[in-house]
């Protein structure tokens, strides 16, 4: 195994309002040029999980993990230079809300820029255009001139995905992408961000609560449930032979599935779980007295992770229908 | 509810009502006691506001006299007491006037809209714009420089922003479903207008209201400073200022307290109505 | 905006005639017989009716004749045109200190809430506003003038005293233009203590405005899009978020210099300082109309002008106006 781009030791995110912990023990690899996805529900933790991995998530909220390794580098305790140096080259960001994400007020090209110094502005001006035409964006030259309110939805995406690329990072971190777009634009995205992938030999972090935008190009997934990770292994094991109650449920909720649900979704509320028992316990079909008793640690079973105590009889108990669903990939 | 990915959690959300419901306290507390000692200064002040006692002009302050006293040998703590009235008193009369008006004719223009609104707020950018001082001073020349014509001119310069402020909320509730509701249950235009509209606008209103009756004040004592308000020998503290000038090099208790009374007082009100609006958010 | 104006003077036209007070008589002296009085009404053009009276009265501003002041015994409009540059003098003195300081700490704040600057600027922000701007004229003649005799008490420069020629009617301009440091040093003295008094009056202003509406900037969410591109914070504060912010605060500096125009008079009071507010002041107390009248026209006419400056600033500052243009 070769060393990992990044490696996430036991991340834990507390909230200062509130102290809700918001991620609690997590822990994951993303090895060079492959994606690893996080899936979860609202509230579950993964998109503070990616935020927090680059120091994002402010002063609202504490980050401390045993360690957070990026290309060999602690970020934990790298200067603020250093993480701006990081931020700048080697990790580009993509977030969820186009509109939100972007200064009304500012053209395009000004914001993207904005990072690099002014000798080197013409030509990281002539790299984002040229990005910018890969990504799908018309008359890019036009466009860096641009306000940020002209442009569609996807347009921003694609604006901020080429901006992203601009400093050619080795790990791509996307909140969420396409959850703000539709049904067309998102599948374009996604095939674009494939391509990007292999042509540049990127990493990728990908957040999502749709498993099938995620089956189609991560190679590992990570599911996480109110702050902690069920379970996690590679992408089409999961969904073939998913051996987390919770994990079940979000296959079977897919949408792009002619199949119908079996199992209720439950409401977004997430509440804050116990620190005795498993975090599903209280919304899980299979709970029984131990569950709530004691938390169940990740286990490797096969190739994937599980923490639950009914892991070998999941996939049984929940056979009410027709069998595993097939991904696309 | 938690939301994690929103900023907001519910664990501020009541931390910040239990704290809201102690500022009202305190705030009404506030209040009760400034208008106990409005109606009741008698009670706490030691001396007669009005008395001379020429003997013990300009002292600094002592045990028997907290404030000092000033020209006439008056006790000063006892005339600030005494001129919450004219002073605090006065300001919260304008802000009654100046809001109760203000919202009524907010409301109206904002409700029937059309012509009514467009000459109300021709009104309102005039009154805006018009020097204050310029009407406090002709009004005076005309009805006699007396808290009276202080008083009417303050309240025909501030009407003006509540009527702005009640249009535009006014505007915005129109449309609301209840409001449908009501029409169609058939009561009039009126009794929608007064019953469930303008309550709609006591919150912002009051915020509005508390706040200004700082500004007033500070505007007030302005006028009585110029001349053209409170006249002597009333206690009022902005007047009280005005004659300290003569005397301030070397009785510099005369001029400080009344000044220090107004800035407690403003600064009370202020801070309220800071608090107010900002736990509504 | 010309309505607006309009209005103002016949409101300000209404006021004056309805004044008890008959300026004529006040015109003519307390001396003169009733012969006299009835001729200076004649010249006032007192005795036409109201209608007539109106119309010459907007005719005559027109023409810029706004009538004489009995006190001075001149045109008012001369002595306008003396009084209004000592004035501006301390407005714009004051107006653009207390704007820029005012945003710098308001950014500060904002920026650094657990600054020790931010927990001072927190407490006395509130004081800034509630503290009457006569009184504070006053105790810091009391503190700078009367007890450390640093400044002086009241007045400004004083032309007889120096070799220098009355170009504008500021004494800082003047003692440049003439090249006289004496001059220059004794103008700059002067005009400390009533420029910082307006300054303290209206500063907290800015300042809380500034920081709120800056807050309100740095949680959204293009700024931690910003982070997330490498940019160093104080540009984001800078060139993403106050750029945003600065809208109302704008809007607020066009209103206050319009409120800081009527209020020098205070603190024209408080240091005798010979400008427009004194001049009007005096000319209430002795029933003089003709220079209140104009005081009127010429503050409602700034604030008027000032507005309109500030909405031209707006598409300059947000993109998205500028199309509609």
């Amino acid at each position: 195994m070769s060393t990992p781009l990044l490696s996430v030791k036991n991340l834990e995110v507390i909230y200062l309002s509130g102290s809700l912990k918001a991620v609690k023990g997590v822990s994951f690899e993303i090895q060079p040029a492959t994606c690893l996805a996080i899936v979860g529900e609202s509230g579950s933790g993964k998109s503070t999980t990616a935020l927090a991995i680059a120091r994002l998530l402010g002063n609202s909220a504490s980050t401390k993990a045993t360690e957070i390794l990026f290309e060999g580098n602690d970020i934990l305790s790298a200067s603020k230079k250093e993480l701006r140096k990081m931020r700048r080259e080697r990790i580009g960001i993509v977030f969820q809300d186009p509109i939100a994400s972007w200064n009304l007020s500012r053209k395009v090209g000004t914001q993207l820029l904005d990072a690099f110094d002014k000798s080197e502005r013409p030509e990281r001006r002539e790299k984002l255009i040229n990005f910018m035409e890969k990504v799908g964006i018309d008359k890019a030259a036009q466009v860096i001139d641009m306000y940020p309110y002209m442009l569609s939805g996807g347009m921003m995406q694609r604006a901020m995905i080429a901006g992203a690329l601009l400093g050619n990072p080795v790990l791509l971190i996307a909140d969420e992408p396409t959850s703000a777009l539709d049904v067309t634009v998102q599948a374009d995205l996604l095939n674009l961000l494939g391509e990007l992938r292999k042509e540049q030999g990127l990493a990728m972090l990908l957040v999502s609560h749709n498993l099938a935008v995620v089956s189609r190009i991560a190679e590992r997934t990570v599911v996480m449930y109110s702050g902690e990770i069920v379970e996690e292994g590679p992408t089409s094991t999961l969904i073939n032979s998913a051996k987390h109650p919770y994990t079940v449920n979000l296959i079977r909720s897919m949408p792009a599935m002619d199949q119908p649900r079996k199992v209720n979704l439950y409401t977004n509320e997430v509440r804050n779980a116990s620190s005795q028992g498993c975090v599903y316990a209280n919304r899980c079909p299979l709970v029984i007295p131990i569950c709530n008793s004691q938390k169940p640690e990740l286990q490797l079973i096969g190739e994937t992770n599980v923490a639950c105590h009914r892991h070998s009889e999941v996939k049984k108990l929940l056979e009410v229908s027709n069998g595993s669903i097939t991904s696309d990939s | 509810m938690i939301r994690l990915k929103g900023k907001i959690f519910s664990n501020r959300g009541q931390v910040a009502s239990i704290s809201h419901r102690v500022s009202i306290w305190i705030f009404s507390i506030f209040v009760v006691l400034l208008l106990a000692v409005i109606l009741f200064p008698g009670l706490l002040a030691p001396f007669d506001p009005l008395e001379l006692d020429v003997i013990n002009r300009l002292q600094a302050p002592s045990k028997v006299h907290l404030f000092g006293t000033d020209e006439g040998g008056r006790d000063i703590f006892s005339r600030v007491l005494y001129g919450t009235k004219d002073s605090v008193g006065a300001s919260m009369v304008i802000v009654l006037m100046a809001s109760g008006t203000g919202t009524i004719l907010g409301a109206i223009a904002g409700w029937f809209g059309g012509k009514i609104d467009f000459y109300l707020m021709r009104m309102v950018d005039v009154f805006l714009s018009f020097p204050y001082l310029v009407l406090a001073m002709a009004l005076a020349a005309s009805l006699g420089r007396d808290m009276r014509s202080a008083i009417l001119a303050l309240t025909l310069v501030w009407w003006p922003s509540y009527a702005r402020m009640v249009r535009g909320q006014v505007l915005s509730i129109k449309e609301r479903l209840f409001i449908r509701a009501a029409r169609t249950v058939g009561a009039n235009n009126y009794q929608i207008l007064f019953w469930h509209i303008i309550p709609h606008t006591y919150r912002t209103v009051g915020v509005r209201a508390s706040m200004d009756v700082g500004y007033v004040l500070i505007s007030l004592t302005g006028l009585s400073f110029l001349g053209l308000g409170a006249q002597n020998p009333s206690p009022e503290w902005g007047l009280m200022i005005s004659n300290a000038r003569s005397y301030v090099l070397a009785s510099w208790w005369y001029s400080v307290f009344p000044g220090l009374a107004i800035l407690l007082v403003v600064s009370l009100f202020i801070y309220a109505a800071d608090r107010f609006s900002g736990a509504e958010r | 905006m010309l309505l607006v104006v309009w209005a103002s003077l016949t409101l300000t036209f209404i006021l004056s005639r309805v004044i008890p007070a008959d300026p004529a008589r006040l015109a003519a002296g307390l001396q003169a017989g009733p012969e006299q009085v009835l001729e200076v009404r004649r010249t006032m053009g007192l005795d036409k009716p109201l209608i007539v009276q109106y119309f010459t009265y907007l005719k005559d501003i027109l023409r810029l004749d706004l009538g004489d002041s009995i006190q001075t015994r001149q045109p008012v409009l001369d002595d306008i045109i003396r009084y209004l540059p000592v004035t501006l003098e301390l407005v714009f003195l004051s107006f653009f200190i207390y704007a820029i300081l005012g945003v710098v700490f308001g950014v500060l704040w904002a920026r650094f809430p657990r600054n020790i600057l931010s927990k001072f600027l927190s407490f006395t922000s509130i004081l800034g506003v509630a503290m009457p701007v006569f009184w504070v004229g006053l105790l810091l003649q009391l503190i700078f003038a009367a007890k450390l005799q640093w400044l002086p008490l009241a007045g400004s420069l004083q032309y007889q005293n120096f070799d220098i020629t009355r170009y504008t009617g500021m004494g800082i301009l003047d003692s440049i233009l003439s090249w006289n440091s004496e001059a220059l040093k004794a103008a700059i003295l002067a005009v400390i203590l009533p420029v910082t008094t307006l300054v303290l009056s209206q500063i907290a202003i800015a300042t809380r405005l500034t920081k709120s509406t800056l807050q309100v900037e740095l949680r959204q969410h293009y700024v931690r899009t910003a982070r997330a591109r490498g940019v160093a914070e104080w540009k984001i504060t800078i060139f993403d978020a106050l750029r945003n912010a600065l809208n109302p605060v704008v809007t607020m500096l066009g209103l206050q210099f319009g409120w800081l125009f009527g209020g020098t008079i205070l603190v024209e009071v408080v240091f005798s300082w010979p400008g427009l507010g004194l001049y009007g002041f005096n000319a209430f107390r002795t029933f003089d109309y003709n220079p209140i009248l104009a005081i009127t026209l010429v503050v409602t006419v700034t604030f008027v002008v000032v507005n309109e400056l500030v909405a031209l600033l707006y598409p300059l500052l947000d993109p998205k106006l500028r199309e509609r243009e």
